[in-house]
């Protein structure tokens, strides 16, 4: 099963958004809406960089709660690159296609509230790279 | 060792295969050092194939045990789950 996977963003964890937005905007001469979303169902709050319209974007993520699954990660590995996402057009023939490759899910479709909506999964691959995928278009 | 935690032992040893088995019936998060996020997918993983359920991703937090994950899936068989546990 192949499936075309289009480079969204990477997400990269940080204790506090608001204490590193600044500093990535300047080492980046990244562009910076100021919404920060905070997701219940990831249990993240994240941002959004650009570089150049168009181009994948950075996203920050901070943990929102003791029981946010990136707050282990920022305990176990400490700031640092987390994820790559990518769009498919299709959520469960992304995820089917990655199974094919050899990944496995580590969390099951769920709207993103950064995405207005869009559903997200999460994917280890067989090399332990982390990948989100974002359905491209919101599901009725 | 009961059925399911015999074979919820072979789990383990699938995902930790340097833990001696006698130490899995009292392994935590907190005491294997190679548990660590990425161990906790893939052992949620093994689960799954092995019981034939959909362990609730919101919950791996409170799964930081073999005794909790234990327990978790015998709760799923006593509410009616196919073959241990269900989402």
């Amino acid at each position: 099963m192949d499936l075309p996977l289009n480079f969204h963003h990477v997400g990269f964890v940080v204790p506090g958004i608001a204490a590193t937005v600044d500093g990535f905007v300047r080492s980046l001469g990244a562009q910076w809406d100021g919404c920060v979303y905070e997701d219940p169902h990831q249990k993240v709050k994240v941002t959004f960089l650009t570089t150049r319209p168009g181009d994948p974007q950075i996203e920050l993520v901070e943990p929102a709660g003791e029981d946010s699954p990136v707050l282990r990660f920022l305990r176990e590995k400490g700031t640092g690159l987390h994820h790559v996402c990518y769009e498919v057009e299709d959520l469960e023939r992304g995820m089917a296609a990655m199974k094919t490759r050899g990944a496995i899910i580590a969390r099951r479709p769920k709207p993103a509230v950064a995405f207005q909506g869009r559903r997200i999964a999460w994917m280890l691959t067989a090399e332990k790279l982390l990948v989100e995928l974002l359905e491209i278009a919101a599901k009725a | 060792m009961d059925p399911i935690a015999t074979r919820l032992s072979n789990c383990f040893q699938t995902v930790f295969p340097n833990l001696p088995e006698r130490e899995i019936p009292a392994a935590r998060q907190s005491s294997v050092a190679a548990w660590d996020s990425t161990a906790a997918i893939m052992l949620v993983n093994v689960i799954e194939d092995e019981f034939g359920i959909q362990v609730d991703f919101d919950r791996l937090a409170e799964l930081d045990s073999f005794e909790s994950i234990c327990q978790y899936l015998k709760e799923g068989q006593a509410a009616g789950g196919a073959d241990g546990s269900a989402a």
